[in-house]
């Protein structure tokens, strides 16, 4: 005990030479601040004590104790803390390695306990701007894990058990998270979980898409594709599938925050493929469809960003290869996504709104 | 070694049976022999491979009859209660062994003759369709028609519910038609397709939306739609541009001079701007008449807050009127009496801090719904 407390005494002696770097933000972004002034003032009191904010019922605030010597002990780690992360600014300074400086910075931030607060207590896929900032390397890692613990395990999971891979492309190294909704078709506002069953109104406009980047990235000059693929399309003639293109957009263009992409996002020259919706036929199944995300090659030495160009005569929507679309235009898969469509009794409906032939019907039972 | 005393004892009782008194009677107690294990032969049980590597399955053929898993089901096969492999697939039974499971022998069908099994792990899966497409139309028809029976049951319920949910969106599309062309006497050309646009705008808000990507939606949504009406009707580029622009124009409009409050009403737009300064405003006379005490102040109070639903956000509005127009004053020295009389009203609350039930009497002037 005696020697911890010389330990912190001789630190706290350095840190008031130094600039508290975590409270200064003249240099800083906002959002690595707590927004709500209450929360703030508790966490960093004037006074010597107040009532915590988390706690709504005043007669629950008024019961809550503290544990004791909290607030000095807090006051202690956040002096140290802070110390160390000014040490990882100056190294950071120093580095020119973009990766390294990454690291370094989200070594200085880490501890950082309104940083912690803002990831924890704030929506995370509809980020704001002004408190998760993912141009902040901080708050990439804090969101890459927070992916990492469940989102990108399930989509894995899904795209494994129902076979997307290798069905459409032999596997993939999930680094971009991949939200979709479909906000046009019934003004729903919901991120659809991969592998979820989806009815034929939902999905009878194009969906929205929502790429959320964690790695260091070119964004001036990355661009990206989007594929989504039906690998379920009966083919009778040889009693077995193929696959459809549904929907095909290309060079896009994203940044950290702004990457919901919508048709405001991209014009006629982007789509490759105009969105076709799900029309499972009677009785052939349930269908999947994968959403697909490229990163576009960069050429080494070449400024700006590199546009594909794509001959629309050479795809064959019907009887799509999509590997060798990715080959053919060396794209990485970065992301995916996936849902299910079966026949129901709308389908009919959005095929005549599309200007469809009426759907085959097959015989329910297999030979 | 030998305890002679104990010998004396028992060859002393020995004389005394033999005297006549206990005779040792033995029953024939001896076991049969050889029953044990050897009634316990049973027939086999035919276990063993019925069909061999290469040989042709159809669907539901027993491939393997075993007990255990001696052979795990692979490809294309199915495993029973007993553990007999079956054919799922039509095709060529294959014996393998998987990598991925080094320890297990599998069977497997392949789809056809030139396929080998494990099938390589990257490559897409080879799978049969089976099913065969009806040319009958009577029969296509009747088969398309044919519903579960679960669906059939909850059938009227859905269709109910749906009537209703198209009556209320009716009803709604009146009421915003009679605000638009009554209340704020908008100069548009097509009704129908402003109710349209604001309905779905309305949805949208309710769903959660900005207000700007509410905007944008029903505008796809409108423009999507009349897109592939353009299409399905072959209609003239012209035709096509006019309409377009036409919903263009109307939604522009309605966005300029309607908005929805924050209980999803229609009335005359406000800016932000503006709405900050009513917002300014209102706060500013909340603060004059802080203290209520008169009907007359509450009154105020209530006035003020009638337009608030305009430009306050529903959590703003909610905690303002929380806050000025609370049910119980704070306690003052003219709501708060010494004695219990006949003219107070007496509560009573737990003190957290002096572990205490505490008696409160109040004047009547201390209650919102009192004045």
């Amino acid at each position: 005990m005696l020697r911890r407390s010389i330990h912190t005494t001789k630190i706290l002696k350095n840190s008031n030479a130094n600039s508290h770097i975590w409270s200064d933000f003249t240099k800083r972004p906002s959002s690595l601040s707590i927004q709500s002034p209450k929360v703030k003032n508790y966490l960093f009191p004037k006074k010597a004590f107040s009532d915590p904010p988390s706690i709504s019922r005043r007669s629950n605030r008024i019961k809550y104790s503290p544990p004791e010597h909290i607030n000095e002990l807090f006051k202690m780690s956040y002096d140290f803390l802070e110390q160390r992360s000014n040490k990882f600014y100056e190294l950071a300074g120093k580095t020119n390695n973009p990766l390294k400086k990454d690291a370094l910075l989200i070594k200085a931030e880490i501890n950082n306990p309104e940083v912690q607060y803002n990831f924890q207590f704030n929506n995370k896929v509809d980020n704001f701007k002004h408190i998760i900032d993912y141009d902040v390397p901080v708050y990439r890692h804090l969101g890459k894990q927070h992916w990492e613990s469940y989102g990108q395990m399930l989509l894995m999971q899904r795209l494994e058990t129902l076979a997307a891979i290798p069905d459409t492309l032999p596997t993939l190294v999930p680094r971009a998270e991949v939200n979709i909704k479909f906000p046009f078709s019934t003004g729903l506002n919901k991120w659809i979980e991969p592998g979820e069953f989806l009815s034929s109104n939902v999905t009878s406009m194009c969906p929205v898409f929502k790429v959320q980047e964690y790695d260091h990235v070119d964004v001036e000059r990355q661009l990206y594709t989007i594929l989504v693929v039906n690998p379920d399309v009966p083919n009778v003639s040889n009693d077995s599938f193929k696959t459809a293109l549904c929907y095909g957009l290309v060079n896009l263009k994203l940044a950290y925050n702004d990457n919901l992409i919508d048709p405001r996002k991209f014009d006629s020259s982007n789509v490759v493929a105009d969105y076709l919706p799900p029309v499972p036929e009677k009785n052939a199944g349930k269908q999947r469809f994968v959403v697909w995300v490229f990163r576009q090659s960069l050429t080494e030495g070449k400024q700006g960003p590199n546009s594909l160009e794509i001959n629309q005569a050479e795809i064959s929507r019907d009887d799509f290869d999509i590997r060798k679309f990715t080959k053919d235009y060396n794209l990485d898969p970065i992301g995916a996504h996936i849902w299910r469509s079966e026949w129901d009794s709308n389908v009919a409906v959005v095929r005549e709104k599309y200007g469809l032939p009426p759907g085959r019907v097959f015989s329910r039972i297999r030979r | 070694m030998w305890n002679y005393a104990i010998l004396d004892a028992c060859s002393f009782s020995r004389q005394r049976s033999v005297s006549g008194v206990f005779v040792q009677v033995r029953n024939a107690t001896k076991r049969a022999a050889g029953s044990r294990t050897s009634m316990k032969d049973s027939a086999g049980r035919r276990l063993g491979p019925k069909k061999y590597e290469g040989q042709d399955v159809s669907p539901g053929e027993i491939i393997m009859r075993q007990r255990g898993t001696k052979f795990y089901p692979g490809e294309n096969v199915g495993i029973g209660k007993d553990h007999s492999i079956f054919a799922l697939e039509p095709g060529v039974v294959r014996y393998y062994l998987d990598p991925f499971h080094p320890k297990r022998k599998f069977i497997g069908v392949a789809l056809s003759r030139d396929l080998n099994l494990p099938s390589p792990h990257f490559e897409p899966t080879i799978r049969r369709f089976g099913h065969f497409e009806l040319t009958n139309k009577r029969a296509a028809s009747k088969e398309e028609n044919s519903i579960s029976r679960k669906d059939y049951l909850a059938k009227p319920d859905i269709l109910k519910q749906l009537n209703i949910r198209e009556s209320k969106r009716k009803e709604l599309q009146k009421e915003l038609s009679k605000v638009l062309q009554e209340e704020l006497k908008l100069d548009i050309a097509d009704i129908d397709l402003a109710t349209l646009y604001l309905t779905r705008v309305r949805a949208s808000l309710k769903n959660g939306f900005s207000i700007e990507d509410a905007r944008f939606n029903s505008r796809y949504y409108l423009k999507t739609e009349e897109r592939l009406k353009a299409k399905r009707e072959n209609w003239t580029n012209e035709k096509l541009t006019e309409s377009l622009s036409k919903i263009d124009s109307c939604s522009d409009l309605l966005n300029s001079s309607t908005s929805f409050n924050n209980k999803l009403k229609l009335h005359q737009y406000i800016s932000e701007q503006e709405k900050q300064a009513l917002k300014v405003k209102l706060l500013g006379d909340l603060e004059k008449v802080q203290h209520v005490r008169t009907k007359k102040d509450k009154n105020d109070i209530k006035a003020l807050f009638k337009d608030a639903c305009n430009f306050l956000t529903l959590s703003e509005e909610v905690h303002l009127r929380r806050k000025y127009l609370k049910p119980v004053f704070p306690e003052t020295d003219s709501t708060v009496e010494t004695k219990i009389g006949k003219k107070t009203i007496v509560s009573r609350r737990f003190d957290y801090t002096k572990n205490k039930v505490q008696i409160i009497a109040r004047t009547k002037q201390a209650y919102l719904n009192k004045l």
